[in-house]
């Protein structure tokens, strides 16, 4: 009883609900065959991340999140479309090598992120609570912008000289299909 | 005087007075806020539907709806009613699934920028530290609805709809969101309680007029853009896509998608108006001798002003609407990444220049 | 005369000149069809006006009426026949004169003549299992043969397309080929759609948002208007016409007034010349607007099309009180009009014509200044004056490329020959001019009915028409300038007191012709935008 009042706050219940979500979800993006169930089952997941980070009120994550991968999952339908012929049928069985190899890999992976997860020394809840008040909107700026230690400069702007080369190519290459077109 | 604040805090004093009970009384107030929200979404869109109907007719000299009630006031009621009875019908040889689903992604999308709307002082559901940023960001998903709406269907109409409506968002989200980023170098804030205070003097269009009037335009066109009205209703183009993207549906799943449509346009206005003409702030203006002007301003209550600086706005949005003829695909995009994305950059600088020299 | 004489019996020299016909008519064998044909071609003959399927009852043919483009009153009628009927061909003309391309498969279609050579001999109107050519005159009608399909036939059924051509031995040989290949992306545009002004329905083949290939497939409403004349009285087929091009309804039935008065001799009163040129005038405006009207809304703007419609309103009631009809004017008969004019109409229609000026003015300020409506239809579905001859766009669409084919100005009947009034003619040939030219000739028009108005001739308002109205044998052909092009009527008579043959000329299939090649490579919202400029009326191509 006494277990159960414990972890019975509003706050578990809540996440009880968004794990259960992410998990059911997550399961199901990876075993369905049609690859835009795919694609909205990983939409869920998405969401309800979103929804676990506005439990830690990490509001700037989720908005981060909201927009980036939830928003990015536009983009990976618009391809799911574009580029797969007959969207509505399902894609094959793969062979046995394929899911044994596979399999390796999810199991490395669960364990990677386990070893890390449990290797890192996690304060006591009071400190988590001041570390996450304190981060507001002009700390993430300056960290961004900084060029001090623990800033980012250099690597946002490798990653928008790494955008910007993508976007350049991709001119280049439409480009080069409406010659082609032309000819 | 008739600020509803003052009238919350009440219930909240008598809830505790009778109950006694902190959680119970949030959970009361939790449902209360939920109930009065989603009322609200539904009341507004029948109040806009009425008013673009009767806007439309007065641009198009015609009455508009007249039977239904004093001057067919009820119109929207009856229609309500009409498509909750209707039958929902099931398309054969679709992805059930994602078919129904899809309605829902749309007005979850609307809804959740909706709540983080304030509707006067101390009228607002949640203030996230990153509100006008959640909002951007919640308020693009609608988008997800529609494109698995379109695909659902299985009918190439939709389909081509569909795919129209994932160019035009992806597109226009980026100067909307550049245009109310030039704002925040103005606020300093992405809290939407701080945007509104910090125009108690002077709304923020007045006190950088250049930069700020430029991204207001901008922020007008991608949003009205955003919310696929004409001129920008390709993914619903009628006269092309025959109803576009929700050809297929019927019933209230076709009602989501209406309704959302609406409120959209309405969320539009109100994030055009929290950030750039003060949300639920007065106009003041920011002088000595204008201390009594600024009183018998203050006298009209905060939510009045909020719906009144929208609905100028929405009437904006309807005159385009019902003028302008819709635009291509080509032109569409054209006007997204040729005019209005280096603007709203090149105004971003000079909102920076006018700040650091102000 | 003699000239024309002159070269037919230099191509053909066994070529029979008819006289004491309308027109300069020469009789060929189809073995020297084709010979005439280009040579008819090489001098300047590019415009194929009709093409008219005949059945003689002893053997099948085909009349050609060709005109050169810049002298159009010089009609060369050619005529072919076959009496083979089992299998009759006759070389196609399509490669000289494209709009030949669909007369051909109407031909085909209703007579069973296959045309060899030609790129596509599917039916134009009819069921691809149609059996029997219902416009044979030994044709069984029963309906036990062609039973209402109980199955929706398969899109294959219209998509492989069949050519015939003669091998080495003189034999008829068949081929199919399909139209569309497996990953093309096909769309249905219609037959129920808001913007194909009808019942039309279009196979578009698309990439993206670009389109491939266009294959128009006609006939969901095809009445056989022609068929149902040749068992009616001259008097009953007036009631048929206006409901071909309803918008024009007036001018069609115009067209059929004037052929028969011309062919019994009978002389109409200048009075009734007079109010129906008039109101063929007022059509021409009601029929410009919604033409104008229609197109604004196919590109998004409903408030422009509600003005139209409102206005259009005004010639409606105009017409209500005179004739009774509005849609359906139903005014015209043999000889005359119905009835006299409402005294109210002289005053109605002069308050009408400032008020049309100022409309127009406000539609100029409304659509056709706003930068988006303009970035539209400017530099697209551009029609070369060639193109527009070779495909026989006619009317105002043929106008907007440059061709001076206004048939009140080339053969002028009722009282056009008496006012004044401008060819308007553009250039360029693009959706821009074909939006603006429509506006112009309702300046146009206005102008006429002004000079008309008050200068109606007092007397009677219809001739004195015989009871059962014959024409004597032989063959008329009359012209008129509607709203949307040569609306022309042919008529064979044998002296009784139906025709032998009637064929209407429809100017809107030529304008659907013309949508295929101008919608090439351009995007579906152009193709909804050229198809609203070139204003076509569906019930006037499925007859």
């Amino acid at each position: 009883m006494e277990f159960l009042t414990a972890y019975l706050t509003a706050n578990n219940i809540i996440f009880f609900i968004l794990a259960a979500i992410i998990l059911v979800f997550g399961f199901l993006s990876v075993t369905t065959t049609k690859i835009l169930r795919a694609a909205t089952y990983l939409f869920f997941v998405l969401f309800a991340i979103a929804g676990l980070y506005l439990l830690l009120t990490y509001e700037f994550i989720a908005a981060v999140q909201l927009s980036v991968y939830a928003g990015g999952i536009v983009v990976l339908l618009v391809f799911a479309i574009l580029l797969v012929k007959n969207l509505g049928e399902e894609t094959e069985k793969v062979s046995c090598q394929k899911k044994l190899v596979s399999a390796i890999a999810a199991i490395s992976g669960v364990v990677i992120s386990l070893v890390t997860l449990f290797g890192f020394g996690f304060q006591n809840n009071e400190s988590a609570d001041e570390l996450t008040a304190n981060v507001n909107m002009e700390t993430i700026g300056h960290t961004l912008m900084g060029v001090e230690k623990y800033q980012y400069l250099l690597p946002f702007e490798a990653a928008s000289v790494f955008l910007l080369a993508c976007i350049i190519g991709s001119v280049v290459v439409a480009t080069n299909l409406k010659k082609e077109d032309k000819k | 005087m008739l600020e509803l604040d003052k009238f919350i805090e009440w219930i909240h004093s008598s809830l505790l007075y009778l109950i006694g009970l902190d959680w119970v009384v949030s959970l009361i107030e939790y449902v209360l806020i939920g109930v009065a929200f989603l009322s609200l979404y539904a009341v507004l869109a029948l109040i806009l539907i009425y008013v673009e109907r009767k806007i439309c007719a007065f641009f198009q000299c015609r009455l508009g709806p007249t039977r239904v009630g004093p001057w067919g006031l009820f119109q929207s009621i009856a229609d309500m009613v009409k498509i909750l009875l209707k039958e929902i019908i099931r398309i054969d040889k679709t992805d059930q699934l994602i078919f129904k689903v899809a309605p829902f992604i749309v007005i979850i999308g609307s809804f959740c920028t909706f709540g983080a709307l304030q509707f006067g002082r101390g009228l607002h559901g949640v203030d996230f530290n990153v509100g006008l940023f959640y909002m951007l960001a919640i308020s693009s998903l609608g988008v997800v609805g529609i494109l698995l709406a379109g695909w659902a269907s299985n009918n190439k109409y939709t389909l081509i709809g569909a795919m129209r409506s994932g160019a035009q968002l992806v597109s226009y989200e980026l100067s909307a969101g550049i245009s109310l980023l030039t704002m925040v170098i103005i606020s300093g804030s992405l809290n939407l309680t701080d945007i509104i205070e910090g125009q108690a003097n002077a709304w923020y269009i007045f006190q950088a007029p250049l930069p700020a009037l430029i991204a207001f335009v901008i922020y007008l066109i991608a949003g009205h853009a955003e919310t696929n009205r004409g001129p920008f209703d390709l993914p619903e183009a009628e006269s092309e896509l025959t109803a576009g993207y929700h050809t297929e549906y019927s019933g209230i799943q076709f009602g989501f998608f209406y309704l959302a449509e609406y409120l959209n346009m309405f969320i539009i206005a109100a994030i055009a108006a929290t950030v750039f003409l003060g949300g639920w702030q007065p106009f003041h203006i920011n002088a000595d001798w204008a201390a009594s002007f600024n009183g018998i301003m203050d006298c009209i209550p905060t939510w009045a002003w909020f719906f009144g600086k929208v609905f100028a706005l929405i009437f904006l949005s309807l005159w385009v609407r019902w003028t302008f003829p819709r635009l291509r695909i080509d032109q569409l995009l054209k006007l997204e990444w040729k005019i209005l994305m280096p603007i709203s950059l090149v105004n971003l600088l000079l909102m920076a220049v006018w700040v650091l020299i102000f | 005369m003699e000239n024309l004489e002159k070269i037919i019996l230099s191509l053909a020299p066994d070529a029979k000149i008819e006289e004491n016909t309308q027109r300069f008519t020469a009789t060929i064998a189809p073995e020297k069809l084709r010979k005439v044909a280009e040579g008819l071609k090489a001098k300047g003959f590019d415009y194929l006006m009709c093409l008219t399927g005949m059945d003689y009852k002893d053997s099948l043919g085909v009349i050609y009426h060709i005109a050169p483009s810049n002298d159009e009153a010089n009609v060369i009628v050619l005529k072919t026949s076959t009496p083979d009927r089992e299998t009759p061909n006759l070389p196609t003309v399509s490669d000289l004169w494209e709009i030949a391309y669909f007369y051909e498969r109407e031909v085909y279609d209703f007579y069973g003549i296959i045309f060899t050579n030609h790129p596509d001999m599917r039916r134009l109107f009819l069921r691809e299992d149609w059996k029997g050519f219902p416009f044979r005159k030994d044709y069984d009608a029963n309906p036990a043969l062609n039973p209402i399909p109980e199955k929706v036939p398969s899109v294959e059924s219209f998509e492989n397309v069949p050519t015939y051509s003669i091998d080495k031995d003189g034999k008829l040989v068949k081929k199919e080929y399909p139209l569309f290949s497996k990953d093309e992306y096909v769309v249905n545009f219609g037959p129920q759609h808001p913007s194909t002004h009808g019942v039309l329905h279009l196979r578009i083949s698309l990439e993206g948002e670009i389109i491939k290939h266009i294959d128009p497939h006609f006939g969901y409403i095809h009445r056989g208007v022609e068929k149902m004349c040749e068992s009616m009285t001259y008097p009953q087929m007036l009631y048929l016409t206006e409901r071909l091009d309803y918008l024009c309804g007036t001018m069609n039935r115009h067209a059929l007034c004037a052929c028969i008065e011309k062919a019994a001799g009978i002389e109409v009163p200048a009075r009734a010349q007079y109010v129906r040129t008039i109101i063929d005038e007022l059509t021409r405006i009601a029929s410009h607007l919604i033409g104008w009207a229609c197109m604004c809304n196919d590109m998004g703007s409903i408030t422009a099309f509600i003005y139209g419609m409102r206005d259009r309103e005004k010639i409606m009631d105009i017409y209500e009180e005179t004739a009774g009809g509005r849609l359906m004017v139903n005014y015209y008969v043999i000889g005359g009009l119905a009835a006299d004019i409402h005294p109210n109409f002289q005053n109605r229609v002069k308050e009408f014509i400032p008020y049309m000026r100022k409309m127009i003015k406000e539609y100029h300020v409304l659509f056709t200044g706003n930068p988006i409506a303009y970035g539209r239809m400017k530099n697209i579905g551009i029609l070369s004056k060639e193109k527009a001859v070779a495909l026989g766009v006619t009317g105002p669409s043929g106008r907007a490329s440059g061709w001076a084919c206004d048939v009140r100005k080339i053969e002028p009947y009722a009282a056009y020959d008496k006012v004044n009034f401008e060819e308007v003619l553009h250039q360029e040939g693009g959706t821009f001019d074909r939006y603006m030219i429509r506006l112009e000739e309702i300046e146009q028009s206005l102008r006429i009915i002004e000079q008309l108005i008050d200068n109606i001739p007092d007397g009677d308002f219809k001739a004195k028409v015989p009871a059962i109205v014959k024409i004597p044998a032989g063959e008329y052909y009359q012209r008129v300038e509607n709203a949307r092009g040569d609306f022309s009527i042919y008529i064979n008579s044998t002296g009784d007191k139906n025709p032998y043959r009637v064929k209407f000329r429809s100017p809107c299939l030529s304008l659907i012709t013309a949508l295929c090649p101008l919608c090439d490579k351009e995007k579906i919202a152009d193709l909804i935008m050229i198809s609203g400029s070139m204003d076509y009326v569906i019930p006037c191509v499925d007859r």
